[in-house]
C-alpha cells in the first residue's frame, strides 16, 4: 500500500508478523498470529520493575526478558531454519532455544521515538510524535524498518497528567520499608486507556489494505506503538534541541 | 509481608523529611544515604506535584491516600521547620536548631531566653 502524499511505504498493522535473525551462519525465521492488544497487556502485566540498594546505591531493575520469551511461546505459529522437521514436533514452541526466543521477541519490540526532524513546526494543540520501528522482513535474516510513523495527539488534561503521575508513585513494598524492594505498579495498561483518549489522528499506518483511519487507530494500532507513543507525552525533555 | 507504599503515611512523612534534609546536602551527597525503600521517595515527588497543581488552581479529584499523604507532606514540612529553622533576615533552613549565625545570609540570632 503506498500512502497518496508520498512514496513512504505503508506499516500494515494487519499482516503476519514476522521476524528473522541468523545465528552462527543460519538463519532462523519466526511467524505470529496477529498480536492483539490482549496480547500486549499480557506482556505489560509480565514485566517487573523494582528497586532496592546495593552499598548504598540505588539500582533499578526492569526485567522484560520472561514476559518477552512468553509473548513468543503463546503466539508463534511456525518457525524455519531448524533442523529435522522441528516445528512438526509436540509443544515446540516452548523448545525454541531461549536466545532464538529471546530474540524474537527483541525484533517483535522494536519500536522507538523516531530521530526525524518535522517539516512543520508543531501546532500544541495537536502534538505529533513519530516512531521508527521494525515490522515484517525483506529477506530471511533482514528485518523491515518503518520510519516516521505518526501519531498526533489532542493535549493532555491536567487529571489525565495527575492519572499518568499517579501510576509512575504507585509501587508496593516486599521485605520491609527500609531494607525491602520496591516493586512499580505497570503503568502500560494506563497508558492503553490514555492513548484511546488522546490520538487524534495516525499516519504511516494501513489496515486492510487502506491507510489508517482515526476510528480503526483506537482498534488496531499496536498495543506497544501505542504505549511508546503516549508515553512521549509524559517523559523526557521531547527530545529537544539545543538552545542557540 | 507486602506494604503498599500509598498507605504508609508515617514512611511518606519520613521519606519527605529526607528529601528536604537533602536540600541543605551538597549535591554530590544527594541521595547517599536515605533510610528508605526508593517507591517512598517517588511517592513523595508525586505528592509535591499533586500539591503545587492544587495551590496553582488546578481541579483535580483527590483520593484518599492522596489526602492522607499530602497531609503527611505538612507534618512533615513541620517536623523539618523544627530542626532546621529558617533564617529571619533571608528564610534559608539552617543546618541545625543550634546555628548561632545563618550559613546563607550570616544573620545572627539571639538566642531566647
Amino acid at each position: 500500500v503506498e500512502e497518496q502524499n508520498d512514496d513512504r511505504k505503508l506499516l500494515p498493522l494487519d499482516a503476519e508478523r514476522i521476524v528473522s535473525f541468523r545465528d552462527k551462519g543460519h538463519r532462523y525465521t519466526f511467524y505470529f498470529s496477529r498480536l492483539t492488544q490482549q496480547d500486549w497487556e499480557n506482556y505489560f502485566q509480565g514485566i517487573v520493575s523494582s528497586s532496592h540498594y546495593e552499598n548504598r546505591q540505588q539500582v533499578n531493575l526492569t526485567d522484560t526478558t520472561s514476559a518477552g520469551i512468553d509473548l513468543v511461546h503463546r503466539r508463534v505459529i511456525n518457525a524455519t531454519g531448524y533442523a529435522n522437521d522441528f516445528t512438526a514436533r509436540d509443544g515446540w514452541q516452548t523448545k525454541i532455544p531461549p536466545k532464538h526466543a529471546n530474540a524474537a521477541s527483541v525484533l517483535l519490540r522494536l519500536v522507538g521515538l523516531s530521530n526525524s526532524n518535522h517539516e512543520d513546526a508543531i501546532d500544541p494543540e495537536r502534538i505529533e510524535v513519530r516512531l521508527d520501528a521494525a515490522w515484517g522482513i525483506k529477506a530471511e535474516g533482514e528485518m523491515e524498518s518503518f520510519e516516521g510513523l505518526s501519531h498526533f495527539f489532542r493535549p493532555v488534561s491536567a487529571e489525565q497528567q495527575k492519572r499518568y503521575y499517579r501510576a509512575t508513585s504507585e509501587s508496593r513494598l516486599v521485605g520491609g520499608s527500609r531494607n525491602g524492594k520496591t516493586i512499580y505498579a505497570a503503568k502500560s495498561p494506563l497508558l492503553l486507556k490514555l492513548y484511546d483518549e488522546l490520538i487524534v489522528e495516525t499516519a504511516g499506518y494501513s489496515f486492510a489494505g487502506s491507510r489508517l483511519t482515526t476510528g480503526d487507530a483506537i482498534q488496531q494500532m499496536d498495543g506497544l506503538h501505542k504505549v511508546i507513543a503516549v508515553s512521549a507525552l509524559f517523559v523526557g525533555d521531547g527530545g529537544l534541541d539545543d538552545t542557540e | 509481608m507486602t506494604l503498599m507504599v500509598s498507605r504508609d503515611a508515617d514512611g511518606i512523612q519520613a521519606a519527605a523529611v529526607e528529601l528536604m534534609e537533602e536540600g541543605l546536602m551538597r549535591p554530590e551527597s544527594v541521595g547517599q544515604d536515605r533510610k528508605l525503600s526508593p517507591g517512598y521517595y517517588a511517592r513523595v515527588i508525586y505528592l509535591i506535584w499533586l500539591q503545587r497543581s492544587l495551590e496553582a488552581g488546578a481541579k483535580l479529584e483527590l483520593m484518599a491516600d492522596e489526602v492522607d499523604g499530602i497531609a503527611a507532606l505538612a507534618s512533615a514540612k513541620a517536623e523539618f521547620g523544627q530542626e532546621h529553622p529558617a533564617c529571619g533576615n533571608c528564610g534559608q533552613p539552617q543546618y541545625t536548631r543550634f546555628a548561632r549565625k545563618c550559613h546563607e545570609c550570616g544573620a545572627e540570632f539571639r538566642r531566647q531566653t
